[in-house]
């Protein structure tokens, strides 16, 4: 009777797979939190967060982007079947600045660590997200 | 057994030429309805936004103003694939459910970051094609 649990079981197993893929470094919630609307400038922001992946020129201010992207998959293939469930999350901040080069609000959203491993129908509910703003 | 060993030949001669998969993608989380319902135009400001739904996906420049993109994805799709052979040759069958545009919420703000107006749709019906920044002038020179 094992063995043919064994037997089973062997083939289902080995058609299973997990991955985790990232996309730039994760951002630390403390470093957004020193940023001051109105005090900080862009030096401080590339001081305390290195170079953006995006800058968005705003007639003469511009926004910045920070964003740290988090994929994890898990799946199982079944001789003729396949399921895959991906599930991609982010932490993203957004800063703003004015002409001056100084700090006016700062949006950001730490979600990376909502992502999770489930193939499909074994993914826990989906909450609605909530964001932190700081501005001047 | 008797019943079970025709039925994995079966399975095992129809693994070339027949596959399904299902599958599930989640991108982001979604926007509170709250927290949109509470965003009144020509009231509420980018500081609202930022503090009531987070970073935005894009932040896009306007001719008279900047538009916010939040978006997310949760859906699930499955595809079948059939390969039948025919004389010769061979015939393909697929069929495909996914939709690679995203939803989401566009926020339009004007030039004094207050919310205009907020649209719902996909992402890439509400947005703006990219393109080169405006040009700035400079108010202290004397022109070209």
């Amino acid at each position: 009777m094992r063995s043919h649990l064994a037997l089973v079981l062997i083939p289902l197993l080995s058609g299973c797979f997990v991955d985790r893929s990232s996309i730039n470094v994760p951002l630390e919630p403390a470093a957004v939190a020193a940023l001051q609307p109105g005090t900080s400038t862009a030096d401080d922001v590339t001081r305390l967060l290195g170079a953006p992946v995006e800058v968005v020129q705003l007639g003469r201010r511009s926004a910045w982007r920070y964003e740290y992207l988090l994929t994890k998959r898990a799946g199982l293939f079944l001789v003729i079947f396949g399921t895959r469930g991906t599930d991609t999350q982010a932490d993203r901040v957004w800063v703003f600045l004015d002409e001056q080069d100084t700090v006016t609000h700062i949006g950001s959203t730490f979600d990376s660590s909502e992502a999770e491993y489930a193939l499909p129908g074994f993914s826990s509910a989906r909450t609605a997200g909530a964001g932190q703003g700081v501005n001047q | 057994m008797r019943r079970a060993g025709p039925s994995c030949a079966l399975l095992a001669l129809c693994a070339g030429c027949l596959q399904g998969d299902y599958n599930e993608d989640r991108i982001h989380q979604v926007v509170s309805a709250v927290h949109v319902a509470s965003l009144r135009p020509g009231e509420a400001r980018l500081a609202d936004v930022l503090a009531l739904l987070g970073a935005p996906l894009y932040v896009v420049e306007l001719d008279n103003g900047v538009a916010l993109a939040f978006g997310w994805l949760d859906q699930s799709d499955w595809n079948v694939e059939a390969v039948v052979p025919v004389g010769d040759a061979s015939m393909q069958f697929s069929y495909a459910s996914a939709d690679l545009q995203i939803p989401g919420l566009v926020v339009f703000l004007d030039a004094a970051y207050v919310v205009m107006r907020l649209d719902r749709g996909l992402l890439g019906d509400l947005l703006p094609q990219r393109a080169r920044p405006k040009l700035v002038e400079d108010p202290e020179s004397d022109g070209p």
